[in-house]
């Protein structure tokens, strides 16, 4: 790419950036005030808004926002709260599953030409990361189902539950177990599968659930 | 509740206050006197609200009249100024007595 169309876009894309900023800094807010139980929410949505539309400067509103969403927990501490609440804890949760999927992935893309002759230590390195990924993923398919069956929701359930058994059923441990298959268990029936089920089971969360609750 | 220990970003809080004990604060000015990042400040003011060391209390103002939003106003109360200069105090006779003063 030419030298002055490489200039151009990245100058593009940083005024973009920075126009779209305070509509950011809105996205954040919302979000921490999500993070914090109901009866506080208006008051800090409230003072957070006001505090940073008196802030000058496009980033330095989005500044802002981030400062006040890492002190979220403070907050919560400073009510007698835990430091996150069990929903962002699931988010949490399924938000390392992806990550975990993802890197799983790219290691997996980056060291095919080299299946067969990687070593044994190699694959020590990368099972554990593998059983995390899965462990986060059952932690999380058994907390939905246990709180969709809480909640008397039959429906939620039943969809929770698809949801999970698709997860299980498309991971395949046992495969791991045997080396001279591992690379192959974990491109073609492990990561994507985790990667996908992890996706699902967020955007299940974030948004079905919530519209249920509503 | 745990009893509050007074760490430096309250005790910075708290001489940012001090400079008007009897006044009227906003988060994001105590933010710039106190040099304390605005989530932090947001964090340490409910711990004193919480402790009964401030009060606080939304304005009373048109916004488009005043031209800014409504803000929420911290101030002391009667105890919470007594504990806030007390702690500043002891502070600062720890860090003469420990610190530079003896160097």
């Amino acid at each position: 790419m030419p030298d002055l169309l490489k200039d151009i876009l990245i100058g593009l894309g940083t005024s973009a950036f920075i126009e779209r900023a305070p509509k950011i800094a809105d996205s954040l807010i919302h979000l921490s005030c999500t993070m914090l139980p109901e009866e506080l929410r208006d008051r800090y949505r409230h003072d957070w808004t006001s505090t940073v539309a008196c802030i000058d400067g496009n980033l330095s509103k989005l500044g802002a926002a981030v400062q006040i969403l890492v002190s979220v927990p403070a907050i919560r501490r400073a009510f007698g709260l835990a430091p996150i609440s069990e929903s962002t804890f699931i988010f949490l949760l399924a938000m390392s599953n992806m990550l975990m999927g993802a890197v799983l992935m790219i290691a997996d893309f980056y060291f095919n030409g080299l299946t067969g002759k990687v070593a044994p230590d190699f694959l020590i390195l990368w099972i554990p990361v593998m059983w995390l990924s899965f462990l986060s993923g059952l932690v999380l398919g058994i907390k939905l189902v246990w709180d969709a069956y809480k909640a008397g929701s039959f429906t939620r359930m039943i969809f929770t539950a698809c949801g999970f058994i698709l997860y299980i059923s498309w991971f395949n441990p046992d495969l791991l177990l045997n080396q001279e298959t591992a690379w192959a268990s974990l491109s073609d029936s492990t990561i994507l599968p985790t990667f996908l089920a992890g996706i699902a089971m967020m955007t299940h969360e974030k948004y079905f659930m919530r519209r249920v609750r509503r | 509740m745990k009893p509050l220990r007074s760490t430096k970003n309250i005790l910075q809080v708290y001489a940012a206050m001090l400079q008007d004990p009897g006044g009227q604060h906003y988060a994001l000015e105590l933010s710039r006197d106190s040099r304390v990042n605005i989530g932090t400040i947001y964090a340490v003011l409910a711990r004193l609200e919480q402790h009964g060391i401030v009060t606080s209390a939304v304005e009373d103002v048109d916004p488009s009249a005043a031209g800014r939003p409504v803000r929420r106003y911290y101030r002391f109360t009667g105890d919470g100024l007594k504990a806030a200069r007390q702690d500043l105090a002891d502070a600062q006779r720890a860090f003469t007595i420990g610190g530079f003063a003896n160097a």
